[in-house]
């Protein structure tokens, strides 16, 4: 492939790996391919509504449309964590997470991943 | 020098905190590296318009956090000293803003919840999506070592262009 010839749903994804490297403290730094997929991915979230759709249905358990405070507990493994997120992203307080506030999280591209 | 230390944020993280306070980066350059650079190295001015109307307290402020060496950078404890901040903590009523702590701690939870999110989808996407990607890896990691480096990255991306970083 050319220098510059990037697909264009990736150069997003590139460019956020080159700012990473440059803002590391470490000199050198590198990008695994684990680092890179991740960073793909979560470029093109944003692209992918159905992608996230499915994540929630995978997280809502109770298959009622909303994730409750033992569903994120299951994703993130702790309790303290799922609190946080709640707290968090619940916008309305009702103690649940609607697909609407789930969505507007997920994808908030002004939050980077690192 | 352990109090120093602990009481010196990074350098990476003040550059971010003071330029999202004066919204404008003290840093320029023409194209990203160059503007990465003024940073790595400390190298910023208060060029105008944008900083005209910046007081001198604010930028002598800017200067003495942005110290590349943390041995000459103000430590907090000085910082929450300065004139500047002296000046606008006697001028502003400072309140405790829920509204901005709860911003604040949404930016955590959210990076959390995204993560595994970023993670699921990357262990459910398919042989197909996960071999085009590969693909694309491979094409930038020119020695085939598996790890990409800046220069790898640079050749990949479209050289000479320019666009305004803002941090």
């Amino acid at each position: 492939m050319l220098p510059g010839s990037l697909p264009v749903d990736v150069v997003e994804g590139v460019r956020e790996l080159r700012t990473q490297i440059l803002l590391a403290d470490i000199d050198d730094q590198t990008v695994n391919w684990k680092g890179f997929l991740n960073s793909i991915i979560e470029r093109n979230i944003s692209m992918r509504e159905a992608a996230v759709k499915e994540v929630f249905s995978v997280y809502d358990r109770s298959k009622k449309n909303v994730l409750r405070l033992s569903d994120l507990v299951q994703v993130l493994g702790s309790e303290k964590h799922a609190k946080e997120v709640m707290g968090d992203i619940d916008l309305d307080r009702d103690g649940v997470i609607s697909f609407d506030e789930f969505k507007t999280a997920v994808l908030n591209s002004s939050i980077p991943l690192a | 020098m352990i109090l120093t230390a602990a009481l010196s944020i990074s350098f990476t993280a003040l550059t971010r905190i003071v330029s999202k306070i004066l919204r404008y980066p003290p840093f320029y350059g023409d194209t990203d590296n160059e503007i990465f650079k003024s940073i790595r190295d400390a190298r910023f001015d208060f060029p105008d318009p944008e900083w005209t109307n910046i007081s001198d307290l604010a930028k002598d402020f800017i200067i003495k956090l942005l110290q590349k060496d943390p041995t000459k950078r103000m430590t907090a404890k000085a910082a929450i000293k300065h004139e500047w901040i002296v000046g606008k903590l006697s001028k502003t009523r400072i309140t405790h803003n829920t509204r901005r702590s709860v911003n604040y701690k949404s930016r955590e939870g959210t990076k959390k919840l995204r993560k595994a999110v970023v993670a699921l989808i990357g262990s459910r996407l398919t042989k197909a999506e996960i071999s085009q990607i590969g693909q694309i890896f491979e094409s930038i990691d020119k020695d085939g070592n598996g790890e990409l480096t800046l220069n790898e990255i640079n050749e990949a991306l479209s050289s000479g262009e320019s666009y305004y970083y803002t941090i």
